[in-house]
């Protein structure tokens, strides 16, 4: 879907907006993983409704029934569905094995554009797409494509491998994504959230920025003059650097010198 | 889970306007969203379905709460960039800022909600509507009503004073020409 995102501030009172919520006193994320877990653990059979009938028997059934009715909830829903939960909720005490489906690509909950190829990303950039970094990676796994506001957003998606651990439990080890239009100090200040922070480095000696702390958001301005933000999709460490007029970005769990290396390896393939 | 425990926190939070309830509620609603698995739609984004889930529960717990919180800034001297250009400036943007956030929390309960979830929580149109259980051109009528009032709040707060929040109208204007 095409407008998954944020649509770009038309006015400064929306892109005020915006940069206000960057300053409002969020809530420290909590975690809230292990206190789900218990509750589930101790409530497997948590239901809305009149309780039903089985609720009355022996208290040896209920956890087993209340199993049952989760896995059976699980079998009748699709592969990505179970994929979803799997990855998502992290179901306690449930393992759920399934072969994933030809047609969903790696990558697709990340909700960057719909599935293509690199043949069709390049024909719709009209040639100025930035290839992957093949020597250095290989082929991604998935490409994906976002038309926006008469501007093309590519995606490069890498599974997880010995080089490209995962991050957090996206599924994803590597994700390069680019955009049409350019970004400034201000802009990556302002939209940094509490616990980020950036740090100044360079790309064959060009400006970049290298973002950690789980950053949310950044902003850059299409060539049209308006501004547009990015949320960041994997929560992970980002390095944002421009070629010929493009914002680049690499999210993963490299460090910096590493990012640096794939960022290099794709400008010099300019 | 945890890639969306950050955000259905704050999402909570634009409901609430208290951290620990906001806590509260995400923690009751991934309960619930594992319960209510059957009912996710095969295909269907699963941000949206999930944030649904924590907004009606935040906004149950409000209203059994029975008042209405305002959401806040962080301290000042948190929030100030180390990047602004002088005192008197920060202390303009502080101010603005703080304008902006009184009007966003004067705004119909509704109509905030929209404007939390586009541009605090950075959720797109869609989004929106299915989290708040609204049809699309509902979030548009909203959020056009919202941004009418903001506008004339700021106009009547704060006149014809030039924006120092940040650089973007500059940079909006340069670009234009």
């Amino acid at each position: 879907m095409a407008d998954r995102r944020p649509d770009t501030p038309a006015d400064p009172l929306e892109a005020d907006l915006i940069v206000l919520g960057q300053q409002l006193d969020w809530p420290a994320e909590p975690a809230l993983l292990p206190a789900i877990h218990e509750r589930l653990a101790s409530q497997p059979a948590q239901r809305t409704g009149p309780a039903p009938w089985w609720s009355r028997r022996s208290r040896l059934v209920l956890p087993a029934a209340a199993a049952m009715i989760v896995v059976a909830l699980i079998l009748t829903i699709s592969d990505s569905t179970r994929s979803t939960v799997a990855d998502r909720l992290g179901l306690p005490g449930i393992s759920i094995s399934h072969e994933p489906t030809a047609t969903v690509s790696p990558g697709h909950e990340l909700e960057i554009g719909e599935p293509s190829s690199l043949e069709a990303a390049r024909t719709q950039t009209n040639g100025t797409l930035v290839p992957p970094p093949v020597a250095l990676l290989g082929e991604p796994a998935s490409v994906f494509v976002l038309e926006r506001a008469g501007t093309v957003q590519v995606s490069y998606v890498y599974l997880p491998s010995a080089d490209l651990p995962e991050v957090s439990d996206t599924g994803v080890g590597l994700l390069i994504s680019q955009f049409d239009g350019t970004t400034t100090d201000s802009f990556i200040q302002k939209q940094l959230g509490p616990g980020s922070s950036v740090e100044y480095t360079e790309v064959n000696g060009q400006r970049a920025f290298w973002l950690t702390g789980a950053p949310h958001v950044f902003a850059y301005e299409r060539p049209d003059g308006n501004i547009d933000q990015e949320t960041i999709r994997l929560a992970a460490n980002v390095l944002i650097w421009e070629i010929d007029g493009k914002t680049l970005r690499i999210e993963s769990s490299l460090d910096l010198s590493t990012a640096t290396r794939l960022a290099e390896a794709m400008s010099a393939a300019r | 889970m945890s890639r969306y425990q950050g955000l259905a926190v704050r999402t909570a939070w634009v409901v609430t306007g208290s951290a620990a309830e906001a806590e509260d509620a995400a923690q009751e609603a991934f309960v619930k969203a594992y319960f209510a698995l059957g009912r996710f739609r095969t295909g269907a984004p699963f941000r949206p379905w999930l944030l649904q889930i924590v907004v009606n529960e935040a906004r149950n717990r409000r209203k059994s709460a029975g008042r209405r919180t305002n959401l806040t800034l962080r301290a000042a001297a948190q929030h100030r960039a180390e990047s602004e250009p002088s005192p008197e400036v920060a202390l303009l943007a502080t101010e603005r800022q703080q304008v902006l956030l009184d009007a966003v929390n004067r705004l119909r309960e509704e109509e905030r909600l929209v404007v939390a979830c586009r541009y605090f929580l950075g959720l797109s149109e869609a989004e929106t509507a299915e989290t708040l259980g609204c049809p699309r051109g509902t979030v548009k009528s909203r959020l056009s009503r919202a941004l009418d009032r903001l506008r004339n709040e700021l106009s009547i707060t704060l006149g014809d004073r030039a924006d120092p929040l940040d650089d973007t109208t500059e940079l909006e204007q340069t670009a234009h020409g």
